[in-house]
């Protein structure tokens, strides 16, 4: 019974009691005066190991001890609860915690063996950095802290966990970022309390102006480069402990089409690859949906010789174009998801089933036209150029919709998506900021306003020397 | 919360509500009152009807941008005040419903007899309540996109349209018209869409000369109203062109397209985004005076009793001829409202709102002060 | 919360009955797209025999036409009776031929025809109409290929040839009505089991009066449209050698200047042609290179000239030359039958200048 707190408390057997019946936690003895515990998986147990010889070297064990405690953190706290609240706390989060003459301390000793750096799986580059985040905070702000070496770049760190410790990291460039946007995002991450699991796209959810949208809101990325251009712009980024996703703040509906890589190419390509994306994103929405209202009400649109050729893959085929558009959509569907769940090498299986089995026998069977599988092929394969995962599952539903509004209205049902998407597009927020901003536009096209190429120096510099200044 | 609406958004917004549906048979009644080269009168029709938003604006200015039935009710007892607000709600939610039935009518002309109209009003009227209930900001936003998604149909008539002749629009001017008061003032429905400005005041940036933006939405309606009038003329014949119900669809079907065969239906359903988002600016108008008039302020609620009222009405399958009526006499009392209103704003002197605690809501759009209006939302 | 819930449920009830029933569907499959309408004259007045033909996609490729035919008012009538015939649903806007019996345009008028044919929107107004010498309804037993339907195609051509088109719908509609310019159509004729152009038929009002044979036929696009392409033959009469030389691929421009209008309207048409010459091969033949762009220009003005007094005497006005002297007059002046007249009488003169590109 020590009285060190001005409690008389036996705290060896008080942390004894909060760790039983775990039986991963490591309790030694140092010197019979000092009880350590730690969980081994959670810390550096060799830098741990090597750290404590270090101090009984060229010691006894007394002197030793003395010089050991001298670096370990005091716990300190206004009762018993509060105290061993504090050291269980710092023990979990993987922290060495000693009780030496009635007084609690603890000491950080690395981070156990995490993933390694490797690239991102679903945000791939050509050119550029290939790393990308992992599930350890202290690896992503370390990759984040290198691209931007500024103490500008402000760190705050909040608990979210409600039982648990959740710990997120929300970083901003002070004096880039907006104050209101800044003091928004502290403002929503105040108000949530999670007991769960959490990655950053779940805390995306809990953080959105609009949960129930299907744009997402906050852009989510694996790439660090992504993010540091994100916080450059000054907008605000979250990093999640235990999640490999960090989110974004405020996000644009343009920037979910912009793909770091680009900035690595040549101008020229980079902007033409960025208007195909808008581009090819229309035709993702709207080219299945197409097909369907020209087939089903509006046939005098189609030149007669194409005519010809839909009437003849159409005329065995039992179903309405909606029906057969949102089967073949559904199949689509359905090779995606079972691609994505299987292991790699049953994936690329699945992938010729269903594009060359599935694809030339639905069409042999005469369940499906062959006109209507180009179109649906299309409309999947341009639904892949959106760089955001997220943005483009959301896209998807979106087709289902339009599909089934052109297969009852014709052009009326598509035009009446468009003004509805628009209109919610134009409604929706991002952090209190607006999602679509028509000004963001030139700057998503080119980059950015100094990477445009500056007519005037170019002729400038073709011009005789005898004419420049 | 919303900012206020600035010069390119009340520019896009004005046209495309203005533009509304009336332009497909303007050609045709231009042709049947005034005769030959009478496209000639759509920039006069433009200058009066510029010379009217300026005396709006004058007054607009003068009652510091306060909306109409804030006006009104600060300056005429309880009774009338109400009374004069119904009138105007009234009339705006019965243009709303006008312009959907024009549409629909448009529709069924374009596709087949089989489109029923009742059930796909249905639908229009559920996608205009939707947008209007988003606010004005949201369909300022929104007007700026379909604007831009939309506004290259007009090049369309320029590079492909190859048959037209100078020689049939013939060197006479306002020939071989039938003139009629009723038609003239017919064609004047077609310019009507600035009288909105004295709702939207409130919202409306102080920085934003509302007179430029609009101007602009005027010129490039002047320009493009009087283009596809010459085509019509240069199209078809004068003795032709009041037989021709949709003129402007034959202007579509005239252009040839290198690809595809017939285009006509595809474009006509570009001018959807004009449709809705002038029904829906009405409607919202008329939601903002509604929520002056009641105590509980449930914009949701209004805008499901409106959508409720108009299928009712788009159900009872009225006649078009019946229609057509109601759509004159509609735009004429719109017109007298237009009337009455700028002289109201610029008669009566400016008082400021004194605020009352059974006033303050949050659902409130009406400005309080003249001097927080640059704290004031946009709903 | 559960009157919330029904709510919910209702719409979603409502919403998907409400959209089965806006329009009806035409899915392509299973319609019949009409490509041809013939309509010959019958015994009785206000009774024509109309035809439809349109592809059976079905049975493949080639020979696959079905038609049909019925004595009726109009179309509709005729339609409501072949809807019972066949199990494609019958639509109307592919339609590309309209062919009505001379002896029926001759009798009743274009304009009675069309008015029974015109009852629905979706009626292409961009359909030909053609006249054919004989019986209309012969056209309905030709075999016609799916993916090349000859007539219409043969149209498309001619206009891709000469770069303009004059014989739909809306153009014969739009002559008739406007004044001071007559409607033409083209007459088909069946030759081994081939429909073919024979010729243009000139039109007073909207009946047929006289006709233009081919040869003249491209003097006739010439005179009515500003601007487009031909293909000239020289005659020998104005040439120094016996070989004959055609001038192709050259384009026409058209000017009409009215010098006077009354007492009797005299009227220079300007044409300016710019083309190259094509010869017999210099290696094998002799080719004189006294050739110059006068003897040409006095061969096309002399074909031209006659051509027109061709026309004068038919006593219409094919080419638009009223439409300009309409411009001319006063408003309340025109009067269409008189200027029939004054047309007849008119001085018109044709004026061409050639110009040679190249020697082919």
């Amino acid at each position: 019974m020590t009285n060190y707190y001005g409690m008389e408390i036996d705290w060896e057997n008080e942390v004894h009691k909060r760790f039983s019946q775990c039986q991963d936690i490591t309790v030694e003895k140092l010197g019979n005066q000092m009880t350590i515990f730690f969980f081994r998986h959670l810390l550096d147990y060799n830098l741990f190991q090597s750290f404590v010889t270090s101090f009984f070297e060229d010691a006894d064990r007394q002197d030793g001890l003395e010089r050991l405690i001298q670096v370990w953190n005091p716990i300190t706290g206004h009762n018993q609860e509060h105290i061993l609240g504090q050291f269980v706390e710092k023990v979990l989060r993987g922290e060495v915690g000693g009780v030496y003459n009635g007084r609690l301390y603890t000491i950080a000793v690395g981070h156990s063996t995490s993933r390694v750096i490797m690239p991102s799986d679903r945000e791939s580059v050509i050119t550029g950095p290939h790393d990308a985040f992992t599930e350890d905070w202290a690896t992503n702000l370390s990759l984040i802290r290198r691209r931007i070496q500024s103490s500008h770049l402000k760190v705050i760190k909040h608990n979210i966990g409600s039982e648990y410790p959740i710990d997120i990291f929300m970083l901003y460039i002070q004096d880039t970022a907006e104050q209101e946007i800044v003091d928004e995002a502290i403002k929503r991450i105040e108000r949530i309390q999670v007991n769960q699991a959490l990655d950053g796209n779940v805390l995306a959810k809990r953080l959105d102006d609009a949960p129930f949208s299907v744009f997402p809101q906050w852009l989510g990325t694996e790439r660090p480069d992504v993010v540091a251009d994100q916080l450059k712009q000054g907008k605000v980024v979250i990093v999640t402990s235990n999640s490999p996703t960090v989110i974004a703040a405020p996000a644009h509906f343009f920037d979910f089409f912009a793909v770091s890589g680009d900035a690595y190419e040549r101008w020229h390509f980079s902007v033409f690859i960025r208007i195909l994306r808008i581009f090819v994103f229309i035709l993702s929405l709207m080219l299945s949906a197409f097909y369907v209202a020209i087939t089903t009400y509006h046939y005098q649109f189609i030149p007669s010789p194409l005519l010809q050729t839909m009437i003849q893959a159409r005329y065995r085929v039992p179903f309405s174009p909606m029906i057969e558009a949102l089967m073949i959509e559904g199949v689509v569907e359905l090779l995606r998801e079972a691609g994505a769940r299987l292991p790699s090498k049953i994936a690329q299986t699945i992938g010729i089933v269903g594009g060359l089995v599935i694809g030339q026998a639905i069409v042999q069977a005469g369940l499906v036209s062959d006109v209507l599988i180009v179109a649906v092929a299309a409309s999947a394969l341009s639904s892949f150029i959106v760089p955001n995962y997220t943005m483009e599952t959301s896209m998807r539903l979106f087709r289902f919709l339009n599909v089934i509004l052109a297969g009852y209205l014709g052009y009326f049902g598509i035009f009446l998506f468009v003004t509805l998407f628009v209109t919610h597009l134009c409604h929706i927020k991002t952090l209190s900021k607006e999602y679509i901003m028509l000004s963001r536009f030139p700057r998503f096209t080119f980059l950015s306003y100094r990477k445009q190429p500056r007519m005037s120096a170019y002729l400038w510099n073709k011009l005789p020397s005898k004419s420049k200044r | 919360m919303n900012p206020h609406l600035k010069s390119f958004g009340l520019t896009t917004l004005m046209f495309l509500v203005i533009r509304g549906v009336t332009f497909f048979t303007l050609p045709s009644l231009v042709t049947r009152i005034y005769g030959t080269n009478s496209w000639i009168l759509i920039p006069a029709y433009v200058l009066v009807t510029l010379g009217g938003m300026a005396l709006l604006i004058k007054g607009m200015e003068k009652h510091h941008q306060q909306s109409i039935f804030e006006v009104v009710h600060l300056h005429f007892p309880p009774f009338i005040a109400k009374l004069f607000s119904c009138l105007l709600i009234l009339n705006f939610l019965a243009v709303g419903l006008t312009i959907i039935n024009e549409y629909i009518s448009m529709f069924q002309f374009t596709v087949d007899s089989s489109v029923r109209i009742s059930r796909v009003a249905i639908f229009l009227i559920i996608a205009v309540l939707i947008v209007a209930s988003h606010g004005l900001y949201t369909m300022t936003k929104t007007s700026i996109i379909l604007f831009l998604i939309s506004f290259w149909i007009i090049f369309i008539e320029i590079l492909l349209f190859n048959d037209f002749s100078l020689t049939r629009l013939t060197p006479f001017f306002f020939r071989g018209g039938q003139f009629n008061w009723k038609g003239a003032l017919a064609i004047t429905y077609s310019f009507l869409g600035f009288e909105m400005l004295m709702v939207m005041s409130p919202f409306i940036s102080k920085t934003t000369k509302a007179f430029r933006a609009v101007t602009y939405s005027y010129l490039m309606l002047c320009v493009y109203f009087t283009m596809y009038i010459i085509l019509s003329q240069g199209l078809v014949s004068i003795l032709q062109i009041p037989k021709i119900r949709f003129i402007t669809l034959r202007l579509y079907g005239a252009s040839r397209f290198p690809t595809v065969e017939y285009i006509t239906d595809f474009l006509f359903f570009f001018f959807i985004f004009s449709a809705i988002m002038s029904s829906a600016l009405y409607i919202w108008a008329a939601n903002e005076g509604m929520l002056k008039l009641v105590r509980r302020k449930h914009s949701r609620t209004n805008y499901v009793l409106i959508g409720a009222v108009f299928i009712i009405i788009m159900a009872l399958n009225i006649s078009s001829r019946t229609w057509q009526a109601v759509s004159f006499w509609v735009g004429f009392v719109e017109t007298c409202i237009v009337v009455i209103c700028i002289l109201l704003l610029l008669v009566l002197p400016y008082k400021q709102k004194v605020s009352h605690s059974s006033d303050l809501s949050a659902n409130s759009s009406t400005s309080k002060d003249p001097n927080e209006e640059m704290a004031k939302e946009v709903p | 919360m559960y009157a919330r819930r029904m709510m919910t449920f209702l719409i979603i009830i409502i919403i998907p009955i409400m959209l089965t029933s806006c329009l009806a569907k035409q899915i392509i499959n299973q319609n019949g797209f009409i490509q041809t309408i013939t309509v010959d004259k019958t015994n009785t007045a206000d009774i024509y025999r109309m035809g439809i033909m349109f592809p059976d996609p079905e049975k493949g490729s080639t020979q696959n036409a079905l038609s049909l035919s019925i004595e009726a008012e109009n179309l509709p009538k005729a339609l409501d009776h072949f809807q019972l015939k066949t199990r494609y649903s019958l639509v109307i806007g592919q339609l590309r031929n309209i062919i009505i019996s001379r002896e029926l345009a001759e009798s009743v008028g274009v304009n009675k025809i069309i008015q029974t044919l015109l009852y629905n929107p979706k009626f292409p107004l961009t359909s030909r109409i053609m006249i054919h010498n004989g019986k209309a309804s012969d056209y309905l037993k030709l075999k016609e290929d799916l993916t090349d339907y000859h007539l219409s195609n043969l149209l498309r051509k001619m206009q891709n040839q000469y770069k303009t088109g004059t014989n739909t719908l809306f153009n014969f509609v739009r002559n008739e009505l406007e004044p001071g310019v007559d409607p033409i159509l083209l007459q088909t004729h069946i030759e081994e089991g081939s429909v073919g152009i024979e010729g243009a038929l000139l039109f007073k009002k909207d009946k047929p009066i006289s006709m233009i044979d081919e040869q003249e036929l491209q003097y006739l696009l010439m005179l009515r449209n500003k601007k487009m392409n031909v293909n000239l033959n020289i005659s020998k009469a104005f040439l120094p050698t016996n070989q004959p030389f055609a001038v192709n691929n050259a384009t026409s421009k058209k000017e009409i200047r009215i010098l006077q209008v009354k007492p009797i309207p005299k009227i220079e048409i300007y044409f300016s042609i710019i083309g190259p010459l094509v010869s017999p091969i210099n290696d094998i033949t002799d080719h004189s290179r006294e050739l110059t762009s006068d003897m040409i220009e006095r061969s096309v003005e002399h074909g031209l000239n006659q051509f027109m007094r061709k026309v004068q005497a038919s006593g219409t006005d094919p080419i638009g030359i009223g439409h300009i002297v309409r411009n001319r007059m006063s408003f309340e002046e025109w009067d269409e039958d008189t200027w029939r007249e004054m047309f007849k009488k008119a001085d018109i003169r044709c004026i061409v200048q050639y110009t040679l590109e190249n020697e082919i």
